[in-house]
């Protein structure tokens, strides 16, 4: 039983329970503050009647909304376009030629997963918002119709030029790689742990009242009065909180990596790569090799002790590109990023470049950023503690601090060859970007007062799916990095996309 | 020197950027600038003073917010009226150049052929001096656009034209 898009279709029935659950979602989560009333046991005593009316009136014109949003969404496909129409109140009508559609993405989501439909994307090249999401379809018909979608682009394709692109199709997909669930453990573990600790810590904030009653129940501390006098019990006490916040966080760490990258597969297709991951959400994005803009790859001790990497490609984006937004790979050997970046940029991984080092000035703008950070952290424990707490807790943090910029000194240079650009960054962990030549969009150089007079230079890279930047280059080296990259963009007859 | 591998050209020989020759955005421009610094300065400072007036703010909230607008806007000025003499635009036969700042000297080039299109627009104090702000709009974030204000009407207009030109001769 297949689908005829030819007729106008809705989505998949279940769709206005998916539409309807989104939707409620969304909107309990931008309007959380009006909740926030209910917190007080007096108004929730006082007024319970109105409020649960108020609730059941609210859900009812909300189901009547996504019955009405689900009614009026209509697709069809015809002359090799793809038609969209939808809207409540007012209409949207969406035209789409196939030959203009960059990526479709087949996504599932904890809702969808229940009721056993997948969401449907549909993306369009840099410019404009034209993006199309089906809440609903059953797999079957979205696996159909992204088919009918990319086939007829090819086929269109391969009238204006035949035998490349027969070839090219009769390519089988390959699986390229896949993440096992032991790998995926030693990502968790080499993850960073900062995201985790500040979850940790952004939940035990809200929770601080009841873990101290629990705590001083189980160790039988009072805090403010016996603070002085059982020195050893509050130590103990705050020992024991350190172990549990970062037993905390490493737990925290580890269950989001697995959440997020489970069951990463790989599968290459013509010349692009499906990325299929998730737990609860699971996501497909397709890499293709002309959209692509940035290739980094990120390493750190713990990693290079698993003898892992992660990879992330960024493709052209009319959006801000947010680190979400991403195409992550992780835990992958030297050899698949050999094979990924081999077939992305038609060049080996291994390179020569042109190294240019940021100058070791960099340490003091980024020591004078840490101290005022340092010196605030310092001053806010003065206040809070005393003295002493505060210079221990100063001097041990501009300590972690120097180390930090130093690395992070040591790490940042630029290679450029006659190809592609490698950004190198990092501090404790290592960053490279690679971006090839032809895909920068607009170059600058950015001179503070104080590097005017020193005669450096902060060279800045804009691509289509972000900026890069590159600290305290030689004024003079930085003159002829930027001469000679311009000059590869316009002597370049190749496209950024 | 770079010593580029598999060099096939010289660096040296390649075009130097900081060596073009930049026009100057239209005198008016500076005159936009001053009104409108004078006048957020009037604004602010007026308001602090009326609010001080009503509610009898602490001398230890007043005079940190008095110092802070007055360097605020000391800078601002400097920057404005030590800066303008760099606003400068150049124009190459593939790329567009422009340079401004004068705390922050930002040096800026766009190839043509990456523009994706270009804007000309006016507001409404910059109609009353007969100057326009020139967009030009890569792809991406808008971070690498390139934003050229105060631009008289024979300059806009050449502008646009070159690199409509350009983008012209590319895509045939």
């Amino acid at each position: 039983m297949t689908t005829d898009f030819s007729t106008t279709q809705r989505q998949n029935f279940k769709g206005i329970l998916v539409i309807f659950l989104m939707d409620l979602v969304k909107r309990i989560k931008q309007n959380i503050f009006a909740f926030l009333p209910l917190l007080s046991s007096n108004i929730r005593q006082n007024y319970w009647e109105y409020i649960v009316t108020g609730f059941v009136l609210l859900i009812v014109l909300q189901l009547l909304y996504s019955y009405k949003s689900y009614l009026n969404f209509k697709f069809h496909i015809q002359d090799g376009r793809f038609f969209l129409r939808q809207g409540v109140f007012k209409f949207t009508d969406v035209d789409i030629a196939f030959d203009r559609i960059q990526n479709i993405n087949i996504n599932q989501n904890l809702i969808q997963q229940m009721l056993n439909v997948v969401g449907f994307e549909i993306e369009t090249a840099g410019q404009g918002k034209a993006e199309i999401t089906i809440k609903a379809l059953s797999r079957e018909d979205a696996i159909d119709l992204k088919r009918i979608l990319l086939e007829n682009k090819t086929e269109k394709f391969a009238e204006n030029n035949n035998s490349e692109v027969t070839a090219e199709v009769s390519t089988k997909p390959k699986l390229l790689f896949h993440l096992n669930l032991k790998r995926l453990l030693k990502v968790g573990i080499s993850s960073n742990y900062l995201k985790g600790l500040g979850l940790v810590f952004a939940f035990f904030a809200t929770l601080f009242q009841y873990i101290e009653d629990i705590f001083s129940n189980f160790f039988e501390v009072d805090f403010g009065e016996t603070y002085v006098n059982q020195i050893p019990e509050t130590l103990g006490y705050i020992a024991g909180f350190v172990v549990f916040i970062i037993a905390a966080a490493f737990i925290v760490t580890v269950a989001t990596s697995v959440i997020k990258y489970f069951e990463l597969k790989v599968t290459k297709v013509d010349n692009e790569f499906e990325v299929d991951y998730g737990l609860f959400k699971r996501i497909n994005q397709v890499i293709k090799k002309s959209k692509t803009q940035v290739f980094e790859v990120e390493q750190n001790p713990i990693k290079d002790l698993f003898g892992i990497k992660n990879i992330f490609i960024s493709q052209a984006s009319s959006e801000e590109l947010s680190n979400k937004k991403k195409i992550g790979i992780v835990g992958v050997s030297n050899d698949e990023i050999n094979t990924m970046f081999q077939s992305l940029f038609d060049v080996p991984y291994d390179q020569e470049f042109v190294i240019r080092q940021s100058s070791f000035r960099l340490m003091f703008r980024l020591m004078t950023r840490y101290s005022i950070l340092g010196l605030g952290i310092g001053i806010g424990i003065y206040f809070w503690q005393n003295l002493v707490i505060s210079l221990v807790v100063f001097t041990v943090l501009i300590s972690v601090f120097s180390i930090i910029s130093y690395k992070t000194v040591k790490k940042s240079h630029i290679g450029v060859n006659e190809n592609l650009i490698k950004i190198h960054s990092g501090s404790i962990h290592t960053n490279m970007k690679y971006i090839a030549t032809h895909k920068i969009q607009s170059l600058a150089l950015k001179r503070n007062w104080y590097q005017q007079r020193n005669q450096h230079a902060d060279l800045l890279i804009y691509t289509a799916s972000g900026d890069e930047r590159i600290n305290y280059l030689k004024y003079e080296e930085a003159l002829k990095i930027i001469d000679f990259l311009n000059y590869k963009v316009e002597s370049s007859q190749l496209s950024w996309i | 020197m770079i010593d580029f591998q598999n060099q096939t050209l010289n660096i040296s020989d390649l075009p130097r950027f900081e060596t073009v020759e930049g026009h100057r955005v239209d005198k008016a421009y500076l005159k936009v600038l001053r009104i409108l610094y004078v006048f957020w300065a009037l604004i602010l400072f007026s308001g602090l003073l009326v609010l001080n007036y009503f509610v009898d703010l602490p001398a230890m909230a007043f005079f940190p917010i008095l110092g802070f607008l007055s360097i605020l806007f000391l800078l601002i000025i400097l920057d404005i009226e030590l800066g303008f003499p760099r606003r400068k635009f150049g124009i190459r036969a593939k790329d567009l150049i422009f340079q401004k700042g004068y705390f922050v000297f930002k040096q800026t080039i766009v190839p043509y052929k990456r523009i994706q299109h270009v804007e000309v627009k006016q507001g409404l104090v910059f109609k009353a001096f007969k100057i326009y702000t020139l967009k030009a709009y890569t792809a991406g974030s808008s971070s690498g656009d390139l934003s050229i204000a105060g631009l008289n009407h024979n300059d806009a207009d050449k502008l646009k034209a070159q690199i409509l030109k350009v983008a012209d001769l590319d895509d045939n």
